[in-house]
């Protein structure tokens, strides 16, 4: 049972990943895209119908976190502390930014627009360093509390995991746009497109190999085969966009699965010893059973309803698009 | 440095402002749902015209109650470890399923709200905005679940130093939820009803060209504002008898609280009286030439707001030392992080949040200013916006 709960949170979280991705890779190379508000408020609108059901993924997530595994939550949140306030600060800033940058038919909009491309881009580097330190061992003391030394939060390889996730983004972001964007960027995405391919790769390669030493799981070697099957599809399928896409999707899930399947049944563990297993952050069967009955048919409902958006809106943004973002 | 009033400082700032942005969400999103079944029903341009511009309003306020929330939802795990640690098994699963039933949803459906306009169906157009409406309420539902647990902990045993459920039920039967539910309803109609009453009553004052769209923009405010300011108070004096059951001494042991309460009844009552006096005065239109109490309505705006905040001061300062009452001291679940590292985090959450408020503010002010002919001819690109 506990298990099934440690699914559902991986489910959510490799969601919330595999959707607002693209929305960061979209938001930090906006200006790159285009310069003109024009261009701009097309290449927001390729994401705009998707932009609010996207990122609750991550509020479920952390809901879940909290009501199925409340001995967890508070260990990691504290643990990683000022990467959490970091990732919140790039996160409110990046999602209030897109909300109302178009609000204002007159306004000036070169404000919102540093704020969008500031607040992704804080959003990616936090996701990354947050991941790479909880794959390499958060650092608490034994009996798992933060140590008061914020630097052991930006190790080597978690500053690799900050530049790599910036680049998985972008990389999601553009083959994203390849499938909705507007068709006059289509030359300037795919140019884009090829020169995140060797960054994402070498960061793939590099996270494996160094984090390998630290050893891993079977189940940890499976995620990294997806991980690189994923790659691969879009490396190979840039032709084939509705290939492409699905599997850049994946690939900015794995990190997250990676992070939970590296050690389970430990679920969170640090360099001076500590270890939390899977049943020990558990809540209670009757609560999980009690939490069940509203998760189920929601989650239900709610990929239904974003399916029929997808099919909705999966045509490219073209002059009779709303955009409304 | 010492975390625990940091993190408290950190806490009730965010809380403070979520909570007046939500209310005005909560309040604004019921009267566009209200003028969206007259324009589905009887059609009608205005109707439909009403729906668009207070929308407008809603969907740029409700940016702010997500990210203030989301930070909000964090902030548990960041700071208040023990909170989770020792009630996790009872306090995590209302906010859970708010999260994941109440949230999500109604983050999803106003997507397809905005982006199905005029595209879609108009009764599934319209049915969407109430599953909006209702996912909304649902949200403040399982929140006062949660914040009257930590009032008044029911349906729950203490077991190895930790609380364990008995009974889910008992959590939605808790006499702290009971009467402060429809107080908060109660509050977020009211907000509502005099932001759309305000923002009618400055458009007269300037002459509009409009009469028609805010003579029936007013009404809707005017009458909501009745609505709202009965059930508060109402509501309001029932929560004496409760709180006398489960936190007796809250009101007569502390200066801290009952300056606060005082005013909130006062500013309750003026809110009552006040819409009480506005829907007399729409009998013949009376009150468009009521012109001092034009003037005054637009200030107005600003008294609801006030009067929630003196609310959450008196329910949350009566609660200390307490963060579980009777069962788990404040000071005990705060977190193992330094106070410096607090310290930033609060400086720069709140430093980002003034800054997004003030922008909220600014736009909602030109939005409204603007009113409903200009921007529907808001053609300066080849940009069809969906709201």
């Amino acid at each position: 049972m506990v298990t099934i709960w440690w699914g559902v949170l991986g489910l959510l979280l490799g969601g919330y990943f595999a959707l607002a991705g693209y929305d960061y890779g979209v938001g930090m190379l906006l200006p790159v895209l285009s310069r003109d508000e024009a261009g701009q408020r097309r290449v927001l609108g390729a994401a705009g119908p998707f932009f609010l059901a996207n990122e609750v993924w991550l509020v479920a997530a952390v809901g879940v976190l909290f009501g199925a595994f409340p001995q967890l939550e508070g260990r990691v949140f504290a643990g990683a502390y000022v990467l959490v306030v970091l990732l919140l600060l790039g996160l409110v800033t990046f999602t209030a930014a897109v909300q109302l940058r178009s609000r204002n038919p007159e306004g000036n909009r070169r404000g919102w627009t540093f704020a969008i491309t500031t607040g992704a881009l804080v959003t990616a580097v936090s996701w990354g360093l947050f991941l790479g330190n909880l794959v390499r061992g958060l650092p608490l003391d034994a009996q798992g509390r933060p140590v008061d030394d914020v630097l052991a939060l930006f190790s080597p390889y978690a500053v690799l995991w900050g530049l790599g996730f910036v680049a998985l983004f972008c990389l999601q972001g553009l083959v994203f746009l390849a499938v909705r964007g507007p068709a006059d960027l289509a030359g300037r995405v795919r140019r884009l497109t090829r020169s995140f391919l060797l960054p994402v790769g070498v960061f793939l390669v590099a996270a494996t190999a160094w984090g390998a030493f630290s050893g891993g799981s079977w189940a940890a070697l499976a995620v990294a085969a997806v991980a690189f099957a994923a790659y691969l599809t879009v490396l190979f399928g840039l032709q084939r966009p509705r290939w492409a896409l699905p599997a850049a999707m994946l690939l900015s899930a794995c990190p997250a699965l990676l992070a939970g399947v590296l050690r389970f049944p430990v679920v969170l563990s640090s360099g001076a010893g500590y270890q939390l297993t899977v049943d020990q952050a558990a809540t209670t069967p009757e609560m999980a059973a009690v939490l069940g009955w509203f998760a189920a048919p929601a989650l239900l409902v709610l990929v239904v309803v974003q399916w029929l958006t997808w099919r909705a809106h999966r045509r490219p943004v073209d002059e009779k698009s709303l955009l409304h973002f | 440095m010492d975390p625990l009033p940091i993190a408290r400082l950190q806490f009730a700032t965010t809380t403070s402002l979520h909570f007046l942005f939500v209310l005005l969400t909560l309040g604004l999103v019921t009267m566009v749902a209200i003028m969206q079944t007259r324009a589905t029903l009887r059609g009608g341009e205005q109707p439909h015209r009403m729906t668009t511009f207070w929308g407008r309003l809603y969907v740029v306020n409700y940016a702010l109650g997500i990210v203030t929330g989301i930070v909000l939802e964090f902030q548990f795990g960041m700071t208040w470890t023990g909170l989770s640690a020792f009630a996790g098994d009872v306090f995590g699963a209302p906010l859970a399923i708010e999260t994941l039933v109440a949230f999500f949803l109604e983050s999803t459906f106003l997507g397809v709200w905005i982006f199905g306009r005029g595209r879609m169906n108009k009764w599934l157009h319209l049915t969407v905005l109430w599953l909006v409406t209702l996912t909304a309420y649902a949200s403040a539902l399982f929140i006062m679940v949660a914040n009257s647990f930590l009032q008044n902990p029911v349906g729950s045993r203490m077991e190895n130093g930790v609380l364990r459920l008995d009974d889910f039920g008992t959590l939605f039967a808790n006499p702290a939820l009971t009467a402060s539910l429809p107080h908060v309803i109660g509050a977020a109609l009211l907000t509502g009803g005099f932001f759309v009453t305000g923002v009618s009553a400055y458009h007269f004052l300037k002459g509009t060209s409009e009469i028609d769209f805010f003579r029936r923009s007013l009404r809707i405010g005017v009458v909501t504002s009745l609505i709202g300011s009965v059930l508060v108070v109402q509501a309001g004096f029932a929560q004496f008898a409760e709180v006398a059951g489960y936190q007796p001494d809250k009101f007569t042991d502390s200066v801290a609280v009952g300056l606060p309460l005082g005013m909130m009844i006062n500013v309750g009552f003026f809110a009552f009286f006040a819409a009480l006096i506005g829907t007399l005065l729409l009998f013949r239109d009376r009150l468009l030439r009521a012109r001092p109490l034009l003037v005054l309505m637009v200030p107005g705006i600003a008294v609801p707001f006030i009067a929630a905040i003196l609310g959450w001061l008196v329910r949350e300062i009566g609660r200390q030392p307490w963060l579980v009452w009777g069962k788990l001291r404040t000071a005990d679940a705060v977190a193992d992080v330094s106070g410096g590292q607090i310290l930033f985090s609060f400086i720069a959450f709140t430093l980002l949040f003034v800054v997004l408020a003030i922008a909220d503010g600014v736009l909602l002010a030109r939005i409204a200013k603007r009113g409903p002919a200009v921007a529907a001819a808001e053609t300066e690109l080849p940009v069809l916006s969906g709201v």
